[in-house]
């Protein structure tokens, strides 16, 4: 099974925009995830059907048994997120401030904490529009966005390329690179990367470069809005080249590129189609291992 | 010496897990008696850290060592600094085939 | 006063709103740039201006004392992290996954286990005339985002006070640039904002993450109103959910290429494009009204 997942660093690069575009036209059959569980939007494009929604349970919060407690205090004190004060006379947990490590309900004297999982958000598995299994969430509000939903996304894409007897994944990445982003990244076989030519960009993609160097897989570039500073394209080429990762298409910036999204079609489904060549020729790559460590 | 081989399921014909720290379960075989029995990974849901929960539960299972795919930075230091040898799996599809190459490798000179 | 550039999208032109607004405000008055977009850090790049300093931001991190340490297993039992791990011979720790909570440290039953730090990153400090830029930086493979966020924001409230003190005239105004989404570190960033300026496009895209943003700000009632870039005359698609939503559109920056190549280049708006500047002003100003505004 090949995985490649799309990253930039920055966001709104287009990575979704790409990922839909690439699926409107994949030559093979393939399963599809979107890893930006904070804000996703990929099946905004590709529109899937068949979904099943199912809760997802993660990080832990404490539970207060107001009937034993004896107000001794030590859970608040104890607690170095300022999570656990008094309100109305009972002990209670700001859920927000909490990170759920328990040690509340380990010092408790009278054991009247237990931790309970909270609804950290939903996946869903669905089939797109154009008949390929995919898989995305979205994390509940200001929830904390560690990995664990992208991982789990990560997994049911897995299981069902597995059920169906599919080998290839293709995995719209998250912006930045904390937690979500490793966790989205993990276990690739390569990197997708997308970058922007402009200042913003080529500082974010850098910082993308040096995390993908802590996992060694190799990656491919595709340059967006090249055509906005040529200052940072220049920047970007020559990086690339340094860490001998070719860079497979670049794109102009165009308003057919929101215009495109407004219409609800994917890049290669506007009539003018111009950009069908280059990512014909990207798909090539990706599927002739393209990308060389 | 007890073996270690990620697996999706319990059986000797289940597929192995690519990944460590978050694999469903680990097939243990005895490379003495032959013997085997398959337990669940309890860390496979960590938010963080799965690798070395997984390192922990090997270590107190007493493995020797680990056939995997796909190990993560941390879990690499972790399966060293335990003393866990780990082989790398090369696309062998069912627990038995990793065994059967496992057994291969220490026999071929 | 305090106001907080956010909005769900990546991309939407945060940044170029909170430097454009910044760079606006130092006109009159002091005013302090937070770039608490950690992760990847971008308004420090509209500024030609070296950095004047950085400072290392630390957080707490275990330390095992081996010649106290019996390898009984409490530490990695009542860690929820899996961020230790007890081997025969000793105790390994895994900094990038331990969130500080001293858990280990309180509960260890002989005490060999003590306070020690680690780094997560660094706070940058860029001066120019009334306008000072602080950068958080996450150091690469780090994931404390909420903690060098707090960091920055601890900093500035220094800085402000500094400034307080010797200015004589109005007290310091700080613009806040977070990051995208509205996961815990997009609400980290806008806590306690006066006001937040949501930044949104006339794209599903950017509609979709406004309506969760905006979500996310009800449930933490903080203040916020809607400024809509790269707005096209044929789609009105924000308008018509900013008056279902009952938020206040404060104003429009059209799509325009001038203004895509001026922050592709890392060009302040109001001095690239003069044309921005009235337009700017303009929203700053309500801006301002709906900050200082008594709920």
């Amino acid at each position: 099974m090949k995985r490649i997942v799309v990253m930039s660093g920055k966001g709104g690069t287009g990575k979704t925009t790409f990922t839909a575009a690439l699926a409107a036209i994949a030559p093979l059959p393939i399963v599809l995830a979107d890893c930006d569980v904070d804000a996703a939007n990929l099946h905004l494009l590709l529109r899937p059907v068949a979904a099943q929604q199912q809760r997802f349970l993660a990080g832990a919060l404490p539970v207060f048994d107001s009937r034993s407690c004896s107000h001794c205090g030590m859970c608040a004190s104890a607690c170095v997120f300022e999570a656990i004060t008094l309100r109305h006379g009972q002990y209670a947990v700001d859920a927000a401030a909490c990170e759920g490590c328990g040690i509340c309900a380990r010092v408790c004297p009278d054991g009247c904490i237990s931790m309970t999982q909270r609804l950290t958000g939903h996946t869903i598995e669905a089939v797109s529009r154009f008949g390929q299994p995919m898989v995305y969430a979205q994390l509940c509000v200001g929830q904390e966005n560690s990995g664990k939903l992208v991982t789990r996304v990560r997994q049911l894409t897995d299981e069902r390329a597995r059920s169906e007897g599919v080998d290839f994944v293709l995995v719209d990445g998250p912006p930045g690179l904390g937690c979500p982003a490793i966790a989205a990244m993990s276990g690739v076989d390569a990197l997708l990367l997308l970058a922007e030519a402009g200042a913003a960009g080529a500082h974010d993609l850098a910082r993308m470069i040096e995390l993908r160097a802590r996992f060694g897989m190799p990656a491919a570039c595709i340059v967006n809005k090249a055509d906005l500073d040529a200052v940072s394209r220049a920047g970007i080429l020559e990086r690339c080249e340094r860490e001998e990762i070719p860079v497979l298409a670049e794109f102009p910036w165009s308003p057919l590129f929101p215009e495109s999204l407004r219409q609800g079609r994917t890049l290669t489904e506007m009539p003018e189609a111009p950009f069908r060549a280059s990512l014909d020729f990207i798909w090539t790559s990706l599927l002739n291992h393209g990308v060389t460590s | 010496m007890i073996i270690a081989i990620p697996a999706h399921a319990e059986g000797w014909n289940a597929e192995v897990d690519e990944r460590f720290g978050r694999a469903r379960g680990f097939a243990l075989v005895d490379s003495e008696s032959g013997a085997w029995r398959f337990v669940d990974n309890g860390t496979a849901d960590a938010e963080h850290g799965a690798g070395t929960g997984a390192v922990r539960s090997l270590l107190q299972l007493g493995v020797a060592v680990l056939l995997a795919g796909r190990v993560g930075p941390k879990a690499a230091e972790a399966l060293e600094a335990a003393g866990i040898t780990c082989l790398t799996l090369e696309g062998q599809g069912s627990v038995a085939e990793a065994w059967n190459w496992y057994k291969q490798q220490r026999t071929t000179p | 006063m305090t106001i907080a550039v956010a909005g769900g999208k990546g991309g939407v032109g945060k940044t170029m709103v909170a430097t454009s607004l910044a760079l606006l405000l130092a006109r009159e008055q002091d005013t302090l740039l937070l770039d608490l977009d950690v992760e990847e850090p971008n308004a420090h790049l509209f500024f030609d201006v070296r950095s004047a300093g950085s400072e290392e931001v630390r957080v707490m991190l275990p330390r095992v004392e081996e010649e106290y340490c019996d390898r009984c297993g409490v530490c990695q039992d009542v860690c929820a992290f899996h961020a230790l791990l007890v081997l025969p011979d000793r105790v390994l720790l895994f900094p990038e996954l331990c969130k500080s909570c001293r858990g280990c440290v309180v509960l260890c039953p002989v005490g060999a286990v003590v306070d020690d730090t680690k780094r997560i990153g660094v706070v940058e400090e860029r001066i120019l005339p009334r306008l000072t830029v602080l950068t958080g930086r996450l150091d690469v493979g780090c994931t404390d985002v909420p903690a060098l966020i707090r960091a920055v924001k601890s900093r500035a409230r220094t800085q402000a006070a500094a400034n307080n003190l010797a200015a004589t005239s109005r007290s310091t105004v700080t613009v806040i640039d977070a990051p995208p989404g509205c996961a815990c570190a997009a609400v980290e960033a806008v806590r306690g904002a006066d006001l937040t300026v949501l930044v949104t496009e006339p794209t599903p895209f950017g509609l979709h993450d406004l309506d969760l943003i905006a979500q996310t700000l009800r449930a933490l009632q903080q203040r916020f109103v809607v400024l809509l870039n790269k707005a096209v005359p044929h789609d009105d698609s924000v308008q018509r959910w900013c008056e279902a939503e009952r938020v206040a559109l404060i104003g429009a920056i059209p799509l325009d290429d001038d203004v895509a190549r001026a922050c592709a280049r890392g060009w302040l708006l109001p001095h690239a494009l003069p044309w921005s500047a009235p337009l700017l002003l303009g929203i700053l100003q309500r801006i301002e009204a709906f900050a200082e505004e008594q709920v």
